[in-house]
């Protein structure tokens, strides 16, 4: 051992300082680090990189296994030095620890040419691996929007022209009415004309909010649920008193509370709207469900019978006719998309004349 | 003037290759980010002084060498260490598929060691992405950094600086 140590030092390849028990340089040649200044000092003097070492330099004295730090790249004085360190007790030196100090460089540069090889094809194999998978995703999901943009268009033209077929009709019997000479035909005419108008204009406006709500740029914050619930009874209550009840615990979220408020406020208004008790009670309960809170909206009205459960989240999927309120079947359209897209689901509990319980899960935050 | 009381502390930086470590430490210490990557041989070792409470905490950095297999690693490189940092990359799921065994590695060579998980490059994320990792691993690690943008880089370690002085 001894002789190879030298031959190594005398080759200049490594360099050699001895250590006293307590970690105290003692002595050093000075082929790679100039160590003349710390004679004396210990370890931890020298750099505050050897601190952690300390302990274990120390017990070598009492018997600690040797022990190198291989490839260490290091400051020491404003220079930057690679060296494997060696650190060990030689039983021909028994009053000493020998801290060896070899120049690495040239085998670091091979061996970070060749890592660095390797490495870069992994990543680059698992980058492309990964926009292979973006694209598939963002492939389905085109595809899912533009079967839902077929549905869309079917059921928006269908829907549209009934009230331009009546806009139409009406139009024939004004002019029959003037024709006629029958000013009260065609001002009942011009009155139905203008309700068909303003229902045209209302289904126009629930499409628009339906295509925004999916588009919106969500700003996430905190949302005391609570608080949100609170603000949405009273915008209702002006229009229809109606008793809230809420559960001791409701969470803050961080989510957007414009979609949040969007699907409160929807369910809540339709609970409330087509309501048929004299006052519509509201029981609202709250459950965390793993990384989801699934919220229940349940009220006292009609219910609806299982057959319309499907159908009623489809666009102007309403069950009243269509004059008997002021709806365009619209919102739960949109609450259905809001939920979806918040990465949760929507589903309805009723039976007719039990009333309604909407359930929808929403991102924990 | 009241001086504040220095302590040092070793922290070692640990994970897959190609996470971010290095580019984290030069963040941290220079204030800096390149593009281009370069594979760490060995150890580096740099340094940064930080106030925590009232102490000034100079932080010595282990920035360890990437590989796939953790336990491949020289164990001397974890001699003395107080604190470690585990970092890995959010667009790739190989460098934290096997996360909770490497962790139980680590916590088992350096069991009174404080640890910091992080998902790093999370610049290279879209907002779907980003919440769908937030869903399914959420809690699992303690932060989301980016290294090129600094996002999470100071409070990062300056909440391992705390949970060390706290030990």
């Amino acid at each position: 051992m001894i002789e190879r140590i030298k031959q190594h030092v005398a080759a200049g390849r490594i360099q050699i300082a001895l250590l006293d028990p307590e970690g105290v340089l003692v002595d050093s040649c000075h082929t790679h680090i100039n160590l003349r200044n710390y004679v004396g000092k210990a370890l931890h003097e020298v750099s505050p990189i050897f601190e952690a070492l300390m302990s274990s330099i120390l017990e070598l004295q009492s018997g600690g296994a040797a022990f190198g730090i291989p490839m260490l790249t290091f400051d020491l004085d404003g220079q930057q030095y690679d060296l494997n360190l060696d650190f060990r007790r030689l039983s021909e030196y028994p009053d000493y620890i020998i801290w060896t100090l070899a120049d690495n460089r040239k085998f670091n540069y091979k061996l970070q040419q060749m890592q660095q090889e390797r490495n870069d094809s992994v990543i680059r194999n698992e980058t492309i691996r990964r926009q292979q998978q973006l694209l598939s995703q963002a492939n389905e999901r085109l595809e899912m929007m533009n079967q839902g943009l077929d549905r869309f268009a079917y059921i928006v033209s269908h829907d549209l022209k009934s009230p331009l077929r009546a806009i139409g009709n009406l139009a024939d019997w004004i002019e029959e009415g003037i024709a006629d000479n029958d000013p009260e035909e065609v001002q009942r005419n011009l009155d139905l004309l203008k309700r068909r108008v303003r229902r045209m204009e209302s289904l126009i406006e629930g499409i628009l909010h339906y295509s925004r709500a999916g588009r919106i740029q969500v700003e996430r914050i905190p949302v005391n649920v609570r608080k949100l619930l609170e603000e949405i009874m009273e915008s209702n209550h002006q229009e229809s008193p109606a008793i809230l009840a809420l559960p001791e615990e409701l969470p803050v979220l961080f989510t957007s509370r414009t979609s949040l408020y969007q699907v409160f406020a929807n369910l809540i208004s339709n609970a409330i709207k087509y309501n048929d008790q004299a006052v519509p009670e509201l029981v609202i309960s709250a459950v965390r469900t793993g990384e989801f809170w699934r919220f229940t909206v349940a009220d006292n009205g009609p219910g609806i019978a299982p057959k319309h459960h499907e159908t009623i989240f489809e666009i102007f999927g309403t069950l009243q006719s269509k004059d008997s309120y002021e709806s365009t079947g619209i919102g739960l359209t949109i609450v259905q998309k809001i939920v979806e897209d918040a990465g949760g689901t929507i589903e309805l509990d009723s039976a007719l004349g039990e009333g309604a319980r909407f359930s929808f899960t929403w991102p924990a935050g | 003037m009241s001086t504040l009381s220095k302590i040092s502390k070793k922290v070692i930086l640990l994970g897959h290759f190609g996470v971010g470590k290095t580019s984290l430490v030069r963040q941290f210490v220079h204030q800096k980010f390149s593009e281009e990557y370069l594979t760490t041989i060995g150890v580096k070792v740099d340094k940064k002084q930080i106030p925590v409470a009232d102490r000034l905490l100079t932080m010595i950095i282990w920035d360890i060498e990437g590989g796939a297999v953790q336990s491949k690693l020289p164990q001397s490189y974890f001699l003395g260490a107080h604190g470690i940092i585990y970092v890995f990359d959010l667009t790739r799921p190989s460098t934290y598929g096997r996360i909770e065994d490497e962790l139980a590695y680590f916590r088992d060579l350096l069991p009174k060691a404080s640890l910091q998980i992080i998902g790093n490059k999370k610049d290279l994320l879209g907002a779907e992405e980003l919440a769908r990792f937030e869903r399914e691993f959420s809690g699992q690690c303690d932060f989301l950094s980016s290294a090129k943008t600094g996002e999470n880089v100071e409070t990062m370690f300056a909440g391992l600086g705390g949970l060390m002085l706290a030990e």
